[in-house]
């Protein structure tokens, strides 16, 4: 049997859909993970053939588990990660191991923020940057940055909003510049314009130098202590030619980083001064992704993934067109988690698809700072965007969380 | 003869009972002044057959019944305690049955004084039930 490994997943979302979508195309499945979860709780992973534990900051140790698959008389038709940490090393060994050509140099400029900015310097969607390398010099910059502001400052490996911080004024801005320095002093820090405008999140695959968009997908932001995407909204009749400029840009994009094979996604905002690139991820988006898209369209865009490493045509043929929207949940005070009520009334309400819920009783739960501190999701569908947005708002109204103030 | 070697063991139970209560509030106590948040341990009195039951008014003036008491005093001389009634709520601040979802046990102004030689066995319950916080609703 033809197997695929998995290097790290998460428990739900985009990431472990890859790994059923592997099972469901007949490959052997195996996880290499250090979270011991998928052991201690193997009846819950039964999509996972083999799970091999050890220590993924390790890629000696990586190889070495790698070896004694390969050592063992597996035939690996593909290495793939959906985690930003080792796609890289992923499509690497793909490329090195087995048979598919995928396109490396980009994946790791997109990891690190600052590559990525730097990359793209002068072009038109590129917004403005600066690059703090060290908080000695920061006092510098801030004298150049003084008649920019708000500007938004980050850590070059941020992902899902983690360590994204909107600053007003000088005096916000070292203190966020001191608080992301505390975290990681070693790194360097990207400032950036604020943008304004509307935001999209586009699905791309490119196989042979063809790219294929497999979702626009408008994105909802809410604005509290850090921007958290709080809603996702498919459109049927929504193509790339209905917002002017946008084709453009994103083949430009995907031209400039020279991507033959591979998959991404582009978070892309529309801005008065045109369309800028707010990021650009080396995997497709996770969380309910997988799911919308496949809700909407019919194709399952994780399988299609792994047909892609497997140097099989990815089929991004429309099965249905149906407007889907998803509501993330959050929460506006600090507290433990006593009780979830209204899950069941939320999944009986008109076009609600599916209700996820992430939180655990007795978890501390708190105003969002990043993607990861969303404790739910409701995913309706309907005939228009507007409606299925209507149909998740009022299922996820129907949910009530119980905290205890600490 | 039985009979009164229970009756005192009540009487002196709910004696101790009182005193670590006056312990747990710190009431009488020379270097601490805080409020620490509790101040009963609440309990159910039974006879041996059955639990204790009293009604009364909750402080908005509606009818509970319930099994569980906070102790005010105590005549050990005569043998009988004044206890009030403490009203058990759900996690939304409904009135419920005690094997019912209890979240918390509001204290109210009814009070009552028994003969505790009616009585057999007490039954503590946790000091953190009593006036407990409700959770707050997200989204309100």
């Amino acid at each position: 049997m033809n197997s695929i490994v998995f290097l790290g997943t998460n428990k739900t979302g985009s990431s472990y859909e890859g790994i059923k979508a592997a099972k469901r195309l007949g490959y052997e499945t195996i996880l290499l993970t250090n979270r011991t979860i998928f052991v201690e709780e193997r009846e819950d992973y039964q999509e996972i053939d083999d799970v091999r534990i050890l220590n993924m900051s390790d890629t000696d140790e990586i190889l070495s588990a790698i070896t004694d698959i390969i050592e063992e008389g597996k035939k690996i038709v593909c290495f793939i990660s959906f985690l930003d940490e080792y796609i890289y090393l992923a499509a690497l060994l793909t490329n090195s191991l087995c048979h598919t050509l995928l396109t490396l140099e980009p994946l790791e400029l997109m990891t690190d923020k600052i590559l990525t900015r730097r990359y793209l310097a002068g072009k038109d969607y590129n917004p403005f940057y600066q690059v703090l390398s060290s908080i000695e010099n920061a006092d510098n910059v801030m004298e150049e940055l003084k008649d920019q502001f708000p500007l938004i400052i980050k850590s070059p490996q941020s992902n899902g909003s983690k360590d994204v911080i909107l600053v007003e004024n000088v005096w916000e801005c070292m203190k966020g510049v001191k608080q992301l320095h505390r975290k990681n002093s070693k790194s360097k820090i990207l400032v950036e314009e604020y943008l304004e405008g509307p935001q999209y999140l586009i699905e791309i695959v490119v196989y042979q130098s063809t790219i294929m968009v497999a979702a626009i997908v408008e994105q909802e932001v809410t604005k509290g202590e850090r921007f958290i995407i709080t809603g996702y909204s498919i459109c049927p009749e929504l193509h790339l030619e209905q917002l002017p400029g946008l084709k453009e840009t994103v083949l430009s994009i995907i031209e400039d980083f020279q991507i033959r094979n591979g998959t991404c996604h582009l978070e892309m905002k529309l801005t008065n001064k045109g369309w800028k690139l707010i990021e650009i991820n080396p995997r497709m988006a996770g969380g309910a992704m997988n799911r919308m898209i496949e809700e909407a369209f019919g194709y399952n865009l994780a399988e299609q993934t792994i047909r892609l490493f497997s140097g099989l045509e990815p089929d991004l043929r429309k099965k249905h067109n149906k407007a889907i929207y998803t509501h993330y949940l959050i929460v506006g005070t600090v507290g433990k988690l006593l009780k979830v009520s209204g899950c069941d009334s939320a999944k009986e309400q008109t076009g609600v698809l599916e209700v996820s819920m992430k939180a655990e009783y007795g978890q501390l739960v708190i105003p969002p700072r990043s993607m990861g501190q969303r404790y739910g999701y409701v995913i309706a569908s309907a005939d228009s965007k507007d409606r299925a947005r209507e149909c998740a708002l009022n299922g996820a109204k129907q949910i009530q969380f119980y905290l205890q103030p600490v | 003869m039985g009979e009164e070697h229970k009756v005192v063991c009540i009487c002196k139970d709910l004696q101790q009972l009182l005193e670590e209560q006056k312990n747990l509030s710190f009431e009488d106590f020379r270097f601490i002044c805080d409020d620490f948040g509790y101040d009963t341990i609440p309990f159910i009195l039974s006879t041996g057959k059955c639990q204790f039951e009293a009604f009364g008014w909750n402080n908005n003036g509606n009818f509970f019944t319930t099994n569980v008491f906070r102790l005010e005093a105590i005549d050990v001389r005569k043998c009988c305690a004044t206890v009030s009634l403490l009203e058990p709520v759900d996690i939304d601040g409904y009135p419920v049955d005690l094997c019912d979802h209890v979240f918390s046990l509001r204290t109210t102004s009814n009070c009552l004084v028994i003969d505790l030689t009616c009585f057999k066995s007490i039954q503590p319950l946790s000091p953190r039930l009593v006036n407990r916080l409700l959770p707050i609703v997200e989204p309100k």
